[in-house]
C-alpha cells in the first residue's frame, strides 16, 4: 500500500501554510563552518534571520520553496558559509532549523546583496 | 514412446520416477492437479524447489515434447524415508487454484447476462486469470445473489443455468464454453482402448425437486374482528411480531403472551398467541384476578407480521413414469428472489436422466482437452455414441507407460456422485448458512496491513548575488542626514522612477546572480 501523491502533496503544503504558527517562515544566514548534518538543530555561527520573501511557493506539485532575500547593509561585512530554515522568531538563536546547508565561504563588503532560494520535496513510496 | 518434462520453478526435474496429471471440467467440484515422485538419495533434493513455484509439464510421442498439457503452482513438497529409501513427492494444482482460493463478496446481479457475471467476478475477485475465452451465452439471469461462496462454486452455478462448462487451460485464461461443443474428432473404439468401464445408476439425479428461499416477513393488518360470542378470535394468517388494540382500552396496546407456555396462567398478559392454529386468545378468571376480554360490541384491531416464503416445486412426469419419482430438496436462505429459485428449479430438473459414467484407459498418445467431445463405438458393451464429452483426463508417466503408450485414462460422458461431493455439497451448504446474514450494503471494517511511506529530502538550494553597479544615484528627502556615508539603499525598498530627465544610470544594483549551488532534484528522476 502506497503512500500517495495526494498524502505527499498534503505533507508538502503543512511544511508552508500556517498551522498553529508551526510552518518554516524565516532563513538564516550564517559565517559558521561544518558540514551539514541531521542532527544540526541551530546553525553554527547565525548572524542574521529574516523572514520570507512572500510565501512559500508551492507550483511544483511535491515541492515547496522558499526564498529569503538580505540587503547589502545586513551582509555587509558577512562571509557567508550556512543558512537554514526556521519555524519560530525573528530573532538569531531562536528555535530549531529544520534545514541546514554549508558551502564555502562567500564574502559581502556591502556593495552586494544575498538571496537564498532553497526547495524540500516529499517523495511519496 | 511418449517424451514428458518436467520443469519446477523454471528449472528441469530429470529424475522423476513417476508423474501423475489429472485434469477435470471446473463442474464436478475438482481443480487439474500433478503429483511427481523423485528418488532423493543422500538428500540430492533436500534444498530444492519451492512451495509457491511455477510447474510446467509438456508432452509429445517420439520427439522432445513441446505440447504444454499442465500449468500449475506447487503446493506441498512431502519428505519420506525409510531405510535406505528416501523420496521427495511434490503436489500442486492448476490455476483452478485462484478460482477455489477467492470468494465473491456479497453481491447482486440483475438483469445479467452469464457471460458478463462470469468476466465481472473474474476481474474482481481473482489474480492471474484471464477471460479470453468466456464465450457469450444464450441465458439471461433476472436476480442472482453471491455471499461470500467461492469463485469456483459461483461459476459452477453460473454454468448449471446456462448449460455450459469452464475450465483454466494452460494459458491460466478461463475457458466458459457451451457443453459439448468442441468435438476432438477422435472416436474410441476397440482399436485404441486397452481398459473399459461403463456404469449407469439411478443415484445422483432427481425429478421431483423442492427449493426453500428465504422466508420474508411482511406487515399485515387484519379486518377488524367484532368483540363478543367469547375470548378466542381467528386470524387469516400465522402471526409474528402481534400487536394488539382493543376498543376496551383504546390507544393502549395490550400485552401479549404465548398460548401453553406454562403449566397454568401467570398474571400480566392480555392475551395469548397460539402461532399454528392462528389465534388470539384473551384471558380471564379468578386466578389471574382480572378479565381482559373486550365487552360485546366492541371491536378488536390486530396487527401483524405474516410469512411469505419463496417456494418453488416441480417435477418431470415423464422420468417419474420411467424411472419412478426421485424428490430432491434444496434449502438455500440466500434466495432471496422468486426468478432465482426458478431458475435453480429448471436447472435441476433438466438432469432428470439417470447418470452415465465411462472410463477407459486408452492405448496410445491422443492430443485432446476436457470439454471437448469424442465418438464411441463399443458393440460389446452396447454403446455407440457420438459427440460424449470428455469430463476428466488422467496421466500416469512411469517408465513402463511411456514405453507402453497406455497414459491416458479418460471419464466420459457425466459424472456420478461419490462421496466427495457428497462432502463438498454439505460444506456449501453449510457456507449458504452462515453467510445469510451477509449483505452487500454491510459496513465494512477493513483492516489491512501494508507499509506506506513519504520521504522528505532538501532538495535544491542557490545562492544569489547582486552587486553594485558602480554609477548609482541617492535620492534624499529634504533635511535628511544619512546615517552613514555612503548610504546605500536595498533594492526594492524607497526605490521609484526619477522624474523629468537625468543623466547617467540610475541602476543601483545589477540583477541577481547565482554564485552556489547544490542539493538534486529527486523528482527529476
Amino acid at each position: 500500500m502506497p503512500f500517495t501523491n495526494d498524502g505527499a502533496q498534503f505533507l508538502t503544503y503543512r511544511m508552508g501554510s500556517p498551522l498553529n504558527n508551526l510552518w518554516a517562515h524565516q532563513i538564516g544566514i550564517g559565517s559558521g563552518s561544518g558540514t551539514a548534518l541531521v542532527t544540526n538543530s541551530t546553525l553554527v555561527a547565525e548572524r542574521i534571520r529574516n523572514k520570507l520573501t512572500g510565501s512559500a511557493d508551492f507550483t511544483t506539485p511535491r515541492k515547496v520553496t522558499y526564498q529569503g532575500d538580505f540587503n547589502s547593509f545586513e551582509m555587509s561585512g558577512t562571509h557567508l558559509t550556512e543558512f537554514g530554515l526556521f519555524t519560530t522568531g525573528f530573532a538569531i538563536l531562536t528555535g530549531s532549523t529544520w534545514q541546514r546547508e554549508s558551502f564555502g565561504s562567500i564574502v559581502f563588503d556591502g556593495t552586494n546583496e544575498l538571496q537564498v532560494q532553497t526547495t524540500i520535496e516529499v517523495i511519496p513510496g | 514412446m511418449i517424451e514428458v518434462s518436467l520443469d519446477v520453478g523454471g528449472v528441469a526435474v530429470q529424475d522423476f520416477k513417476r508423474l501423475i496429471v489429472e485434469k477435470a471440467l471446473g463442474e464436478y467440484n475438482a481443480s487439474a492437479n500433478f503429483m511427481a515422485i523423485l528418488d532423493s538419495p543422500f538428500g540430492r533434493h533436500g534444498d530444492d524447489y519451492t512451495v509457491g513455484d511455477e510447474i510446467t509439464i509438456k508432452a509429445d510421442k517420439d520427439t522432445s515434447p513441446t505440447t504444454t498439457i499442465f500449468v500449475g503452482i506447487l503446493e506441498q513438497k512431502r519428505y519420506i524415508g525409510e531405510e535406505n529409501n528416501q523420496q521427495l513427492i511434490l503436489t500442486g494444482r492448476d490455476f483452478t487454484a485462484r478460482l477455489q482460493d477467492a470468494t465473491i463478496e456479497p453481491s447482486v446481479f440483475s438483469n445479467s447476462e452469464v457471460s458478463t457475471i462470469v468476466t465481472n467476478i473474474i476481474d474482481e475477485y481473482t489474480s492471474d486469470i484471464t477471460t479470453t475465452n468466456v464465450d457469450v451465452t444464450e441465458t439471461t439471469l433476472a436476480r442472482i445473489a453471491f455471499n461470500h461462496q467461492s469463485v469456483y462454486v459461483g461459476l459452477q452455478q453460473l454454468s448449471e443455468l446456462s448449460g455450459f462448462t469452464y475450465f483454466v487451460d494452460t494459458n491460466k485464461d478461463l475457458n466458459f464454453k457451451k457443453k459439448a461443443t468442441i468435438n476432438s474428432g477422435i472416436t474410441l473404439n476397440n482399436t485404441n482402448i486397452k481398459k473399459t468401464r461403463a456404469d449407469t445408476t439411478r443415484e445422483g439425479f432427481a425429478n421431483r425437486v423442492w427449493v426453500y428461499g428465504y422466508r420474508s416477513l411482511l406487515r399485515f393488518s387484519e379486518p377488524p374482528l367484532a368483540a363478543g360470542g367469547g375470548s378466542v378470535f381467528t386470524l387469516t394468517n400465522k402471526p409474528h411480531n402481534t400487536q394488539v388494540d382493543s376498543s376496551a382500552t383504546p390507544g393502549s396496546l395490550l400485552k401479549g403472551g404465548i398460548f401453553n407456555f406454562g403449566p397454568t396462567f401467570t398474571s400480566g398478559p392480555d392475551y395469548l398467541v397460539n402461532f399454528h392454529d392462528r389465534q388470539i386468545i384473551f384471558i380471564s378468571g379468578t386466578v389471574i384476578g382480572y378479565s381482559s376480554i373486550p365487552p360485546d360490541g366492541g371491536s378488536i384491531l390486530v396487527e401483524y407480521d405474516k410469512e411469505v416464503p419463496i417456494v418453488k416445486f416441480g417435477q418431470n412426469n415423464s422420468s417419474i413414469d420411467a424411472f419412478g419419482p426421485k424428490t430432491r430438496i434444496i434449502q438455500d436462505k440466500s434466495i432471496r428472489d422468486p426468478r432465482h429459485a426458478e431458475d435453480i428449479l429448471i436447472e435441476q430438473l433438466a438432469d432428470a436422466d439417470p447418470l452415465n459414467r465411462l472410463e477407459m484407459t486408452l492405448d496410445g498418445w491422443f492430443t485432446f482437452d476436457v470439454g471437448e467431445t469424442v465418438d464411441i463405438a463399443l458393440d460389446d458393451f452396447g454403446i455407440s455414441r457420438v459427440e460424449v464429452p470428455i469430463i476428466n483426463i488422467s496421466y500416469n508417466f512411469t517408465p513402463r507407460t511411456v514405453e507402453a503408450e497406455d497414459i491416458i485414462t479418460v471419464r466420459l460422458d457425466r459424472k456420478i456422485t461419490e462421496i466427495t461431493d457428497t462432502l463438498v455439497d454439505i460444506n456449501d451448504r453449510l457456507v449458504a448458512i452462515e453467510s445469510v446474514d451477509t449483505q452487500a450494503t454491510d459496513l465494512l471494517t477493513r483492516l489491512e496491513f501494508a507499509t506506506g511511506s513519504a520521504l522528505v529530502v532538501g532538495s535544491r538550494w542557490i545562492i544569489s548575488t547582486s552587486t553594485l553597479t558602480g554609477s548609482g544615484y541617492h535620492l534624499y528627502a529634504t533635511g535628511f542626514t544619512p546615517p552613514v556615508n555612503p548610504f546605500n539603499l536595498a533594492s526594492g525598498t524607497d526605490q521609484g522612477f526619477l522624474a523629468g530627465s537625468f543623466t547617467g544610470s540610475a541602476e543601483i544594483f545589477k540583477p541577481f546572480e547565482i554564485v552556489a549551488s547544490g542539493g538534486f532534484d529527486y523528482t527529476s528522476l
